[in-house]
């Protein structure tokens, strides 16, 4: 996975151009992960929760 | 904070109300015009892009006068004080995740709003004479770079942000940032009473 893109000045120079787009998937991947995380979380509060009332 | 009637208690005024909806329109519209070319979508984005910028801008400028002279910056600032929450205090007007989360969007978005102007200068807008020669190559990378790394944090916070307001249980804040109110059962079942700020 690359981290940034990179371009070159005129005089054949690297430069930066920005961050690299591979990093899109891992920004929506951080974001389903912190979804399901806490969902999980959350279900299982509940059952114990369940279980505790019974 | 005002009381209305039936147990009402407002949360949040309308021009707050207003400032969220419209950061959140424009933040949908910026990602979209952003995001959509990379993944194939292809489309005339840059006009729409800068304007949903401007806005946004305007919108954020608008929010922090207002937020330092009109209301309590304090109550939204992170404190050592909140960490009292993990062991089962209630917080005042926001949450310690609530501040936490107020404070990942400045970054995002005072970052992206920042070099965004700077990079109007770059691509030519009505407001700047376009003047790819301001900064070196290396300088308007640097400014891409932080560009897309808020651009980048906003698309994981959207997703966490709404994610949470869509929960039942966090549903009263949704409603509150909807019609600006909530009851004072909900208030008092999240929130102590005082300390909650102006609306």
């Amino acid at each position: 996975m690359e981290i940034l893109r990179y371009g070159h000045d005129a005089w054949g120079q690297v430069v930066i151009n920005g961050v690299s787009w591979d990093l899109l998937g891992l920004a929506v991947g951080a974001g389903a992960a912190v979804i399901v995380i806490h969902a999980i979380y959350r279900a299982i509060g509940k059952t114990s929760g369940r279980n505790r009332g019974n | 904070m005002a009381t209305e009637p039936l147990d009402k208690v407002q949360r949040h005024a309308g021009v707050d109300r207003l400032f969220h909806w419209v950061t959140a329109a424009t933040m949908v519209v910026l990602l979209g015009t952003s995001l959509l070319p990379i993944v194939g979508l292809r489309f005339a984005w840059v006009d729409l892009h800068w304007m949903a910028g401007v806005l946004l801008t305007v919108a954020i400028v608008l929010h922090i006068v207002r937020a330092t002279f009109w209301q309590q910056l304090m109550v939204i600032v992170p404190r050592p004080a909140d960490l009292a929450e993990f062991s089962g205090a209630r917080p005042g007007k926001y949450s310690l995740p609530q501040k936490l989360m107020h404070l990942a969007w400045t970054l995002a978005v005072v970052v992206a709003a920042v070099t965004g102007v700077l990079l109007m200068i770059k691509a030519g807008t009505p407001f700047f004479v376009r003047n790819p020669y301001v900064f070196t190559l290396g300088t308007w990378g640097y400014l891409t770079l932080l560009h897309d790394l808020g651009a980048l944090l906003s698309v994981f916070l959207i997703m966490v942000h709404v994610y949470f307001g869509l929960l039942p249980e966090k549903r009263s804040y949704l409603r509150s940032m909807a019609k600006g109110w909530m009851t004072r059962a909900e208030l008092r079942a999240h929130h102590r009473d005082g300390e909650r700020g102006p609306p």
